[in-house]
């Protein structure tokens, strides 16, 4: 076996050990612990005050829309930060640099073009 | 000219395909009249060719190939639609066309007043295109094209009136039996590439078995069991196709299709396909002694056993069906002993009295309006004097009479069998082992001759029996359809007339001479030491055994013994119900398939066993359906968690495998 | 670069196609149909497929820039594999146009995740780098998942997008995982280097933790039992011409990356001495698969699921070819067969989904064998063509499929590692039963009279697309020279897995690897 490989090995132990705690800790939960169930017991608990409404409302699903934009955009922010960084190092190779510079805005182009269509398609807007 | 003769089989192969694509996608709006002329003409245009094609080759010249196209030309891979004309596909082609030809012309009558009629043509042409693919292919893989097409169209065919669910039945039975024998076939054919090392042209495969042939003493027991292996499997093939034990119970239920459909396809061609196979691969048979026995012995039993079926059922196509499940084991019978001429010497033979029996019941059933049993007709010779003359002319030829076809051939294959059994002591050593084969079931084959002499005492006897019952005696069903009988045209009555003649004549011919060029050497060898006592003895036998079963049908259903058979029915009621009922072997099928009580339920016949319940919807055991839905229910319930959980089961698995 | 710009013409026209219809959706009037953004996006799949032709004809090409080459291979292997998905693509876009409007789905971006999805199996099956095939992997099945739901006012296709999702992600874990295991064993996720390294080392129990995963994974996508269940309810659930790319398109990449990932990384010998191979067990799955698909598709009334298990069935049969397949020392793997086979089963099922699609209307789509009843009397093209479709899956010559099965059976009794009669012998008696429900759909498409007048969709593009498919099965089972001279190149191109630098050699280039990873 590599040296490498046994690297790994604590991992595969540590894993083993967080399954087996957890896996544990729910079965003797459910196997071992009470259950006597009443109305007053099952009502959520908020700092003592009775619910006004179930907790259970739809959100809107443009929130969650807006959400996945958000997402999407930050991932784009994610990629162009190594890229920033290693792209000093890249200048050293001038033709390098060039296909890195335009691979990045081809990325950045097709991410836009991504926009444009949630803009067409009125994504953006809340109604 | 060579070329012209060559091109010749490309006319009679693939005409009645253009039939078919005729008939099949215009015949609706062609009218009636075109579509009887196409569907008639290619296939009589076929046999003319067919007829040049086989003068070519009786002037002596060369057997010939005709390449339609290479079909794959790939790296190692060489197959080609190629077809072959020597002595056993030319006289193979000849029944066929001109058989086919005379009953395409006898369902013009029949079929006249059908719907479909149209339809009926195109598949009737189908299926020629299919027979001539399967006796003029040139390698095993048209042969199968052939073998397949021919399985499809007798499907087709037997379930033409699909309106009625018992017919569509019939039509399921068969196509799943045929499977059963199919899938031996082909299990054989791939055991056969394998072996070949991917030869499937028959010339290569002969002079490739030739070879070994020469060391069949000191054949590797590896190879000749893989040989026997191959054949069995061929035969098992054969067996589904040619209706033999265990797998003929198709084709009584496929006298459900028209009456022309089971003279072409049940009585004169397609069955007889199982036969012409082993022929055409007499080379590779030859070297399996056990094969042959066990074809041998599987073709006696059939022919006695579906001859005792005969005598006691009432249905005139059931009598006509069981007596081809006999002859047919005779056949298979002959070709186990190596006696292959005669073999396809009967198959020609009962290919012209049988179609002509087959067709004349249809008259028969045509002029009662659709009557079947026998016992409700009667004295039919006065409404029907040619239809009379012609079926008796097929009845005496398939008792055995002299002077008539079947007796020429019957008696070829039981001289062949029987020879077989006295040639021990003949010193049959030599290079090709044939001493081991013959030398160790020689006993055996003499009790396979004697079976086959009572099977044709039951032959002829229930073959008169129905022509007594038929044809003589007062008339016993209503008389409407005695005042007002469909006579049959001259569409119907020509070709029994003609095939009148040929089971009157077709005994003349020389096929055991014709066909010696295709035997391979060893099969030569046995047809020549042949020759012994008990041959000679055997014609007087098996006349004297053909006028017992006629004189015997005379007096129980005509003289003065009348009453005799009703007696027998009531005294011995437990052996006639039990062979009434053909001996209960679909009832045992029926049990063994739907209960899957059997532990020995191989996957195959769980299959059918779900086809059978779920395809025709036979409620014999609910409870396996019950169960096997609650099977599927139980892991197919469209819950996502349990698919996920089956996936992780199947990983499970996998681990312990792998671990 | 240039050059490499070229050869990377069939991705990247389909990536543009894709993001060009994107747009033309937008920017079109929302009151027009969408058909004719259908029909662009045919032509823009037709030129990649123009360019694939012009790439296989020379004979695969070689990426010059090495961060082309760690990612893609343009090797036959790749490029029949981009063929035969533009096809499906295609076939299936014919189908759709009318289809959409009639199941009252018609959105512009059906067009473009078709197109997406194509791209992601070309990624697939171009992949020399496992997380190129990952990306790939999951393009397709991202536009897939949206697809399978995309008649989403049926729960039933809700039921299928969610249950496919689901389990999709489920498999796409054992994937990562087992591509973590590659790269913890090997230190890198290239194909070639990870096939160096096994090579020289014995992948003991990493091999087989890699091994186990993978398997799970592309059991999934390949539909392998047990790996199957969700397939039935997923294409009963998706709209027909999907279901025909799931079957023909999804499976085929799925086949040809399992294909290069098993034979070029795993091939070595040592894989061979585990305890037992990655080739046994796709021995034992393709006996299972294959049975249980046949006998569960022999028992369905749904002509849709049928199909379902039928192409579950196949995969089992594909999975001989897998089998059979060995990377030998020239660098090739033998066994074309599983290539010709891919094109029959992917055209076959392609196209008869096309047909299944003409079935239904108004949002409705139960499609039962009694559905079919006297079919042939009122679609008498179609219906001749689903006869062709049913003989081709059967392997009813003188189809494609028969070839194929043909093929990929003579491919595995030629093997000479492994001994496949048995498997050749159960894939026999399973075709034998395989006949019976296919020829169920022809007899109640000629043998039985309609029972209701059942509304059809009448479409040209629809007519053209199971046409053309019909045609390829009869051609290809015919006149096969060619599809089978193109399938022995398809499989000389794989990449060796005893030597990665001969794998190179095969389409006469300088191996990739060497430059990057190290």
């Amino acid at each position: 076996m590599l040296d490498s490989q046994i690297e790994y090995i604590p991992v595969l132990i540590m894993l083993a050990i967080c399954s087996a705690a957890i896996g544990g800790m729910l079965t003797l939960n459910f196997l071992l612990g009470p259950k006597r169930k009443n109305a007053i017991k099952n009502a959520p608990f908020e700092s003592g005050e009775k619910q006004i409404h179930s907790p259970k409302r739809r959100f809107s699903v443009k929130f969650y829309l807006v959400g996945i934009f958000f997402i999407v955009f930050d991932i784009e922010a994610v990629f162009l930060f190594p890229w920033a960084t290693l792209y000093r190092q890249w200048l050293r190779d001038p033709a390098f640099a060039w296909v890195a510079f335009g691979e990045m805005f081809l990325f950045l182009g097709i991410l836009s073009l991504g926009l444009v269509y949630v803009w067409r398609r009125g994504a953006l807007e809340w109604d | 000219m060579s070329l012209q003769v060559e091109s010749l089989l490309g006319i009679i192969v693939f005409l009645p395909l253009l039939g078919a694509v005729i008939n099949g996608l215009a015949g609706k709006k062609l009218g009636k009249g075109v579509v009887t002329f196409v569907g008639c003409a290619t296939v009589g245009v076929a046999f003319v060719a067919a007829l040049f094609a086989w003068l070519h080759l009786k002037s002596g010249q060369q057997p010939f190939h005709w390449l339609a196209w290479n079909w794959i030309d790939a790296g190692s891979l060489h197959v080609n639609l190629e077809y072959y004309f020597d002595h056993l596909s030319a006289l193979m082609t000849l029944v066929v066309t001109g058989v086919g030809f005379l009953i395409h012309v006898f369902s013009v009558g029949y079929m006249g007043e059908d719907k479909s009629y149209y339809r009926y043509f195109a598949y009737l042409n189908l299926f020629m295109f299919s027979m001539l693919n399967l006796v003029l292919g040139s390698n095993m893989v048209v042969m199968f094209l052939g073998w397949e097409g021919v399985g499809l169209c007798s499907y087709l065919l037997i379930g033409f009136w699909f309106d009625d669910d018992l017919k569509a039945q019939a039509g399921q039975k068969a196509f799943i039996v045929n499977r059963i024998g199919d899938f031996g076939f082909l299990i054989g054919m791939f055991l056969l590439l394998f072996y070949a090392d991917g030869t499937v042209d028959y010339l290569q495969l002969q002079s490739l078995f030739s070879d070994q042939a020469r060391e069949v003493g000191t054949l590797p027991l590896r190879d000749s069991l893989t040989i026997t292996a191959i054949c069995l499997c061929l035969f098992v093939g054969a067996c589904g196709k040619s209706a033999q034990i265990p797998l003929y119970v198709w084709l009584p239920d496929a006298m459900a299709g028209p009456t022309p459909v089971s003279a072409l396809i049940h009585a004169a061609t397609m069955v007889t396909a199982g036969v012409y196979m082993i022929t055409r691969l007499n080379f590779l048979f030859m070297l399996s002694p056990i094969a042959m026995a066990t074809i041998a012995t599987v073709g006696a039993l059939t022919a006695i056993f579906a001859a005792t079926i005969g005598i006691v059922q009432r249905d005139i196509k059931k009598v006509l069906a069981y007596s081809t499940v006999s002859q047919l084991g005779y056949m298979f019978l002959g070709v186990g002993v190596g006696a292959f001429g005669a073999s396809v010497f009967h198959l020609m033979t009962h290919a012209f009295f049988k179609a002509l029996l087959f067709l004349g019941s249809g008259a028969v059933i045509h002029a009662m309006h659709g009557e079947q049993d026998i016992f409700k007709m009667g004295n039919l010779r006065k409404l029907l004097p040619i239809t009379h003359i012609t079926f008796l002319i097929g009845t005496i030829a398939i008792a055995g009479v002299p002077g008539f076809a079947g007796f020429f051939s019957k008696e070829a294959i039981l001289h062949g069998s029987a020879g077989l059994g006295l040639t021990t002591d003949v010193a049959l050593t030599g290079p090709w082992g044939l001493s081991e084969y013959a030398g160790v079931f020689a006993g055996w084959f003499q009790v396979l001759t004697v079976v086959g002499l009572v099977a044709a005492l039951c032959t002829a006897f229930y073959m008169f029996r129905l022509y007594f019952v038929t044809f003589w005696t007062d008339y016993r069903g209503d008389r409407h359809s005695w005042d007002h009988p469909h006579k049959p045209g001259f569409a119907m009555e020509i070709p029994l007339m003609v095939l009148a003649v040929l089971s009157i004549v077709g005994g003349y011919f020389p096929v055991s001479d014709w066909l010696a060029p295709i035997l391979s050497r060893p099969a030569q060898l046995l047809v020549e030491n042949h020759d012994s006592a008990l041959s000679h003895m055997l014609m007087p036998i098996s006349i004297t055994v053909a006028c017992i079963g006629i004189v015997a049908a005379w007096f129980l259903y005509v003289g003065p013994g009348r009453r005799l058979p009703s007696l027998f029915a009531s005294r011995l009621s437990w052996l006639h119900t039990v062979v009434f009922n053909k001996y209960f072997v679909d009832e045992l099928y029926h049990g063994m398939i739907v209960r899957p009580v059997q532990v020995v339920a191989q996957a195959l016949f769980l299959v059918v066993d779900r086809v059978v319940i779920d395809g025709i919807g036979v409620r014999g055991a609910p409870w396996v359906v019950a169960m096997t839905g609650r099977m599927i229910r139980f892991v197919q319930n469209g819950e996502v968690q349990r698919y996920a959980v089956a996936m992780v089961v199947g990983l499970a698995v996998l681990v312990y495998f792998l671990k | 670069m240039a050059a490499d710009l070229a050869h990377l013409s069939p991705l990247l026209i389909v990536c543009c196609v894709g993001l060009g219809i994107l747009l033309l959706d937008v920017f079109a009037d929302p009151k027009q149909p969408k058909t004719f953004i259908g029909y662009v996006a045919v032509v823009g799949l037709l030129v990649a497929l123009a360019a694939t032709g012009w790439l296989f004809a020379t004979g695969g090409v070689l990426l010059t820039q090495p961060y082309f080459a760690v990612a893609l291979t343009l090797d036959p292997f790749a490029l029949f594999g981009f063929a035969l998905i533009l096809v499906v693509a295609i076939l299936t876009t014919l189908a759709s146009v009318h289809y959409l409007p009639s199941q009252r789905c018609e959105w512009g971006e059906y067009y473009s995740l078709v197109v997406f999805a194509s791209l992601g199996m070309m990624v697939m099956v171009a992949a020399a780098d496992l997380i190129t095939m990952f990306v790939g992997l999951e393009i397709m099945s991202v536009a897939i998942y949206v697809l399978a739901g995309f008649k989403r006012q049926s729960p039933f296709a809700i039921e299928a997008a969610m249950k496919y999702f689901f389990l999709g992600a489920f498999a796409t874990g054992f994937l990562l995982y087992g591509l973590a295991f590659v790269y913890g064993a090997t230190g890198s996720t290239n194909l070639n280097v990870v096939a160096e390294h096994f090579a020289k080392n014995d992948p003991g129990l990493y091999g087989i933790v890699i091994v186990i995963m993978m398997i799970v994974a592309f059991g999934f996508k390949i539909a392998a039992v047990p790996f199957h269940m969700w397939t039935p309810d997923v294409y009963e659930g998706s709209p027909s011409p999907i279901a025909g790319l799931m079957a023909g398109g999804v499976k085929t990449a799925a086949f040809l990356a399992l294909a290069r990932v098993f034979l070029t990384a795993f091939g070595g010998a040592d894989f061979e001495n585990l305890a037992i191979s990655w080739r046994e067990v796709f021995y034992w799955l393709a006996i299972l698969t294959m049975t249980v698909g046949n006998i569960l598709a022999v028992v369905q009334q749904n002509v849709k699921r049928m199909l379902a298990y039928s192409s579950i069935s196949h995969a089992g049969y594909i999975l001989i070819g897998i089998v059979a397949s060995r990377s030998v020392d020239g660098g090739a793997v033998a066994g074309s067969g599983l290539f010709f086979y891919l094109l029959a089963y992917a055209l076959s099922s392609v196209g008869a989904f096309a047909v299944v699609s003409m079935l239904g209307k108004d949002g409705e789509e139960d499609i039962t064998y009694g559905n079919l009843a006297g079919f042939a009397y009122r679609h008498g093209f179609a219906a001749l063509c689903m006869v062709i479709f049913m003989a081709s899956l059967a392997g009813i010559p003188p189809t494609a499929g028969f070839l194929g099965k043909y093929l990929v059976f003579t491919d595995a009794l030629a093997a000479t590692h492994m001994n496949l009669l048995p498997l050749v012998l159960v894939a026999v008696v399973n075709s034998m039963i395989g006949v019976y429900y296919y020829l169920k759909v022809i007899v109640f498409m000629y043998m039985r009279e309609p029972r209701r007048e059942f509304e059809t969709i009448r479409s040209v593009p629809m007519g053209i697309a199971f046409g053309l498919a019909a045609l390829v099965v009869v051609v290809c089972g015919s006149f096969p020279d060619t599809t089978i001279r193109w399938s022995a190149k398809a499989a000389t191109g794989n990449p060796s897995a005893d030597s990665a630098i001969s794998a190179a050699s095969v389409i006469d280039v300088p191996a990739p690897v060497a430059t990057t990873a190290k």
